[in-house]
């Protein structure tokens, strides 16, 4: 280094805003990704987290990764009938998950085989597991009906942790509603989906980033009891909140939300060797894009948005079958094309989108 | 006065056209004429100026071949049947294969449990993605006023049980824990779904069935096949042979005698 040298002075072009962003195309950027550790052909992959999550798992199936799949659909059902039922959307049929610290709390619970009765929600005579109240849309016919649902769940839900290697979860929300008296977190605020709200029973609770971090370091801690070589992918969903229960502006309430999953999955990163960052996050959020890979709803990510993400994931991960079929769709996203939008919006599932319903 | 029937099925139907070829001398009061084409390629048939007409050369050969016709004209019949259709106690028994459903309690060594609308969601998309459903919306879309029968395809040859192979392997779990009454309860309501939908479903035989979603082995045994054309496979336990077919076209015939049915066909 010379008199004149600074840190910055050889600095490759994607670490200065001009060269690495306002320079290029969003469809051009490099190095955005650059992966901590291998995805193996022999890994055994599970997938949880918030809607975005489905996505990663998605393309990760159709690159031929062994993404586990406990829980698996029906002979006969089509791929849209089994996701109405939540099969084949995560490795296990949880259903959206949405905060850190309802995985750890579906950790416990798969690891004790716990089933609480207070969690089962009626609904119109029918019932409804109220951890993943949207698995089944019509709900069951009785309490004790779901009470076995929930308990074959979690056997299968502990078998996963028991076999998974590397965990892919996308963070989604801060803002949960508890069971003031177990504790207990849910996806969805109570009576939304089915039960009722009872504020004497339930209070809304906006997890901070120590919470967060704090549930991620425990449950990473026991997951590591039982298989001291897993390992973590983390990704932080570009999806804005559909509703917030905070004093706040939904916008505002957003952007904490997400500020503070983002912060907590670096301080992760930072922290952890095998904790590893995708930011789908950054490439689909930036300014840069122009909002372009929003569905009109504002919220949603298009085709073309989720494409483009993981095509620098595949970049990094390679596809493993041979006709690789999500680097197809990635290559596709590689040529931006403005103009009315190609594909219609691909259908996740997402018992927040439910909140919409309370709209006025 | 002649009724005319259109079979159109898949390898199933073959059993009837054999059949048929023995005994269509004492039903001088009916013809019939076959369409088949094998597995669910049914699916590739379209509606056109009130034909059902094969999309592809390999469904209109089949079609040449057993009816020396390339299309189905639908008003030349007084009635249809349907031939193959993915329902029946048997298809449900494969599909709860590895799931217990709703007052199973014999079965809950199953790895799965499943919910009852679940199970009708999978059930119901089995049949709608099946070839004999496609031809039936087609039927539905044209508004044929012929009633339009509907068989499902057989229960398995009870001979699968023994024979420690992959297909052995969907009855096996069924027969160490049976609990008929839920698969009833879903046959039941998918043969209702395809009421709903204009169809007349016909059971089985009855005397062909045993264990209650098998089949006898008398009825498939050198069962020949559309799909597998001339040899009969003595490890076939899906199709049925031409006893099966006689007994078949005797339930047909005498449900369209209890309907008293007339032809519809001026040409008739």
């Amino acid at each position: 280094m010379t008199s004149n040298d600074t840190p910055y002075s050889n600095l490759p072009p994607e670490k200065f805003w001009r060269t690495g962003v306002a320079q290029k195309h969003i469809t051009q950027l490099e190095n955005v990704y650059v992966k901590k550790f291998e995805i193996t052909e022999s890994d055994r992959i599970s997938t949880q987290g918030s809607c975005f999550a489905q996505h990663v798992a998605r393309y990760m199936k159709e690159a031929g990764y062994k993404i586990l799949d406990l829980e698996p659909a029906l002979p006969g059902m089509t791929e849209e009938t089994a996701k109405r039922f939540g099969y084949g959307v995560y490795s296990a049929r949880y259903g959206n998950i949405y905060s850190v610290r309802q995985w750890l709390q579906l950790f416990e619970d798969a690891r004790e085989q716990t089933v609480r009765e207070e969690d089962i929600f009626e609904r119109d005579g029918r019932f409804f597991d109220g951890l993943r109240p949207a698995v089944e849309p019509e709900g069951l016919e009785s309490l004790e009906e779901a009470i076995a649902h929930r308990r074959k769940h979690l056997e299968q839900v502990r078998r996963l942790f028991r076999l998974a290697d590397v965990y892919v979860f996308t963070l989604g929300l801060t803002e949960c509603w508890v069971n003031k008296e177990s504790g207990t977190v849910y996806p969805i605020c109570p009576g939304v989906v089915a039960g009722t709200f009872d504020p004497e029973k339930y209070e809304f609770v906006n997890f901070r980033y120590e919470d967060v971090y704090r549930d991620f370091v425990m449950l990473r801690r026991k997951i590591k009891r039982m298989n001291e070589n897993a390992r973590f992918l983390i990704t932080t969903s570009p999806v804005p909140l559909t509703a917030t229960a905070t004093d706040n502006h939904v916008l505002v309430a957003s952007s904490y939300t997400k500020s503070v999953l983002r912060a907590v999955a670096g301080g992760l990163y930072e922290e952890f060797d095998d904790i590893d960052y995708f930011p789908g996050y950054e490439m689909a959020t930036t300014h840069t894009a122009r909002g372009f890979y929003y569905n009109p709803n504002q919220r949603t990510i298009t085709p073309d948005g989720v494409a483009l993400v993981m095509k620098a994931f595949l970049e990094q991960h390679k596809p493993i079958t041979r006709h690789q079929p999500a680097a197809k769709h990635a290559q596709r996203a590689g040529a931006a094309r403005p103009g009315p939008q190609r594909a219609a919006e691909e259908e996740l599932v997402c018992e927040e989108i439910m909140m919409e319903a309370f709209a006025k | 006065m002649t009724l005319r029937g259109c079979m159109i099925g898949n390898s199933h139907v073959t059993c009837m056209a054999q059949a048929w070829e023995e005994i269509a001398s004492y039903h001088p009061e009916i013809a019939l004429t076959f369409f088949g084409s094998p597995g669910q390629t049914l699916t590739g048939t379209v509606l056109e100026n009130g034909c059902i007409v094969p999309e592809s050369e390999k469904i209109r050969r089949t079609f040449e071949m057993m009816a020396k016709q390339d299309r189905i004209v639908l008003k030349d019949y007084d009635f249809f049947v349907l031939v193959g259709a993915r329902a029946g106690v048997g298809v449900v028994a494969q599909i709860q294969r590895l799931f217990q459903l709703r007052d199973q309690p014999s079965r809950a060594g199953a790895r799965y449990l499943a919910s009852d609308a679940a199970f009708r969601a999978a059930l119901w998309d089995y049949y709608a993605t099946g070839g004999i459903s496609h031809v039936a919306d087609l039927l539905r879309a044209a508004d044929v006023e012929a009633p339009i029968f509907c068989f499902s395809s057989p229960n398995a040859d009870i001979r699968v049980k023994k024979m420690g192979n992959a297909f052995s392997g969907f009855y096996a779990e069924y027969a160490e824990a049976p609990a008929l009454a839920p698969l009833t309860r879903m046959e039941t309501w998918l043969a209702r779904q395809m009421r709903d939908r204009g169809l007349i479903p016909l059971p089985q035989p009855a005397e062909t069935v045993v264990e209650d979603i098998m089949t006898e082995s008398r009825y498939s045994i050198y069962a020949d096949t559309l799909a597998r054309g001339e040899t009969p496979d003595q490890d076939d336990v899906r199709h049925m042979n031409a006893d099966y077919g006689k007994l078949a076209l005797r339930d047909l015939f005498a449900k369209i005698r209890t309907m008293g049915l007339q032809p519809l066909v001026s040409a008739a």
